[in-house]
């Protein structure tokens, strides 16, 4: 059963990689990222997000 | 091939952390500004966790050593220090710009999730279908302006958006004084703790990541 600090944690590391990736300053069309590259980190993410989801619902329960 | 961390204003306090692959910081500098750098190796830096980290570590040292910073996306890569020098003069108006908006601010991050049990979206047709879907939208958005209200107070900036997945429901993030966290925090307990079929989680203090864009049209609304 994860607590709310396992929790916070992982919301997070999601927070961290989507601010990395998709905020932040583009100066003059400089990234090198391909589409695929990223959409592979998100596919992880999205995993992980329906996780934290589903914890919180039995942490509750 | 130089991976660019973060712009910020010349003369950058350089913190003592390393970059990606344990690479030197150092700076480029233009136009009064200073764009923190370091070398990799090849021009496609892996997307790898550990660079990931790197980056958001540089980044976060950076910002607390300096009063302006604007966190650059992943994946800025540059031949040499000219080339970044030369990127940063074509938007130095913007950079400066925006750097006085994240001036002394940090930014904290908001998701709301939904916990409680999903009604179902019941739909005999694709229209009944999407006026469901609109009427989520709908209620989404408005959490999302109670949410903003919530923290007005001592909010600079926002930007939000809802229902990225089902159960994610809003994804907000507020430009704040640098010690307005546990503000932000209070706040946004007193709105969850009268939704008890939602989740209210907050994060940071961040870097300004999600007010740091100098395009002209943001990706978000603001």
């Amino acid at each position: 059963m994860p607590d709310s600090t396992a929790l916070q944690q992982q919301v997070t590391l999601i927070e961290l990689v989507d601010r990395v990736l998709n905020k932040g300053v583009v100066l003059a069309g400089d990234i090198t990222l391909s589409v695929a590259d990223v959409d592979l980190v998100y596919v992880g993410l999205r995993v992980f997000l329906a996780s934290v989801a589903t914890l919180e619902r039995l942490d509750a329960a | 091939m130089l991976h660019l961390y973060a712009v910020t204003e010349h003369p950058a306090q350089l913190p003592a952390v390393r970059g990606i692959d344990d690479a030197a910081l150092r700076t480029a500098t233009s136009d009064g500004l200073d764009a923190v750098v370091s070398s990799i190796i090849q021009r496609d830096t892996a997307l790898s966790q550990e660079a990931i980290l790197a980056h958001a570590r540089v980044v976060e040292e950076v910002a607390a050593t300096n009063p302006a910073v604007l966190p650059a996306r992943f994946g800025g890569a540059y031949p040499d220090d000219d080339a970044v020098a030369a990127a940063v003069r074509m938007r130095a108006r913007e950079l400066r710009l925006s750097l006085e908006e994240v001036r002394g601010s940090v930014e904290i991050g908001v998701r709301v999730v939904r916990t409680g049990p999903d009604q179902k979206v019941a739909a005999a047709s694709g229209g009944e279908y999407m006026q469901a879907r609109l009427a989520r939208v709908r209620e989404a958005e408005q959490l999302a302006a109670s949410l903003a209200e919530a923290v007005n107070p001592v909010a600079r900036a926002e930007t939000h958006s809802v229902l990225a997945t089902p159960e994610l429901v809003v994804s907000a993030a507020f430009l704040v004084p640098r010690d307005a966290f546990d503000e932000v925090r209070a706040a946004v307990h007193r709105l969850g703790a009268s939704q008890p079929q939602l989740s209210f989680l907050c994060t940071g203090p961040w870097p300004a990541y999600s007010f740091a864009l100098v395009d002209k049209d943001r990706d978000e609304p603001s």
